[in-house]
């Protein structure tokens, strides 16, 4: 496959350097998921939170429609892809996953607690922020390593 | 140690912006390749052909909503060729920095 004929001069292989660089950019901006889908999964499953920590009469049905609500919007997302990048698999990425999904599940026990026992009216939208936040958190360091690990790996 | 190699499919510009854009990604879509290269269907299909001759990508087709899909990804043959085009590229660069 080398051709000795064409080898290029150091600046015209500086070039393709930039040139790989810019359609690595371009390959991230397209493959990521984008910033949008981050919001909406946190708001989702916060106002979510919200609907099942109040568990009032129509509790179920604001869930149901949330639940239902959230997949359509997912399977349409899904239609819209163009363009998917790599898994990125770190231990110190799954770890944090792992810590994320028991410091939900605590905080929810806990907005639980005291809404249910102590009567805590704005418990469950105080429960509902701190998933979404921590949801949007963990979307956006999910979405800076995997571009990190990808740019170094094209580089 | 095995000094990298240049690799004369790969360094022709449009073939290597094909492959700079299918390496952080898992597989692309033929009309993301088409936007982005900024060359008509018939030129971007040599290339794909091109490439997938000497076994760098491979295609797979799907229908949306009966619509043809074109989907297409870097074989694992061709991500080693491609870092070690890169790694030949970066070897040349580094002889103008003296």
């Amino acid at each position: 496959m080398t051709n000795p004929w064409e080898r290029p001069t150091p600046q015209e292989a500086t070039a393709a350097l930039d040139s790989i660089e810019n359609m690595t950019e371009v390959a991230l901006e397209r493959g990521l998921r984008p910033r949008w889908f981050a919001v909406s999964m946190s708001l989702w499953v916060g106002a979510t939170t919200v609907a099942k920590a109040y568990d009032g009469p129509a509790a179920d049905i604001v869930i149901a429609a949330l639940f239902v609500g959230g997949l359509l919007g997912l399977a349409l997302w899904r239609r819209r892809i163009v363009a998917r990048v790599r898994a990125v698999h770190s231990v110190v990425g799954t770890v944090a996953a792992v810590a994320m999904i028991v410091g939900v599940l605590v905080i929810l026990m806990v907005g639980d607690r005291a809404f249910e026992v102590y009567g805590v009216s704005w418990a469950p939208f105080a429960t509902g922020g701190v998933v979404a936040a921590v949801l949007f958190m963990a979307f956006e360091v999910a979405r800076r390593a995997t571009r990190a690990k990808l740019t170094a790996g094209n580089a | 140690m095995k000094r990298p190699r240049l690799d004369a499919v790969i360094h022709a510009p449009n073939r290597l912006r094909i492959c700079a854009l299918l390496m952080p990604l898992e597989e692309a879509e033929f009309q993301v390749l088409r936007e982005t290269i900024g060359i008509s269907d018939s030129l971007l299909s040599k290339q794909i052909r091109q490439l997938e001759d000497a076994g760098y990508i491979e295609m797979r087709k799907a229908a949306v909503n009966g619509r043809p899909r074109t989907w297409i990804s870097l074989t694992s043959r061709g991500r080693k060729a491609f870092a070690a085009h890169v790694a030949a590229l970066q070897e040349i660069a580094a002889l103008a920095r003296g």
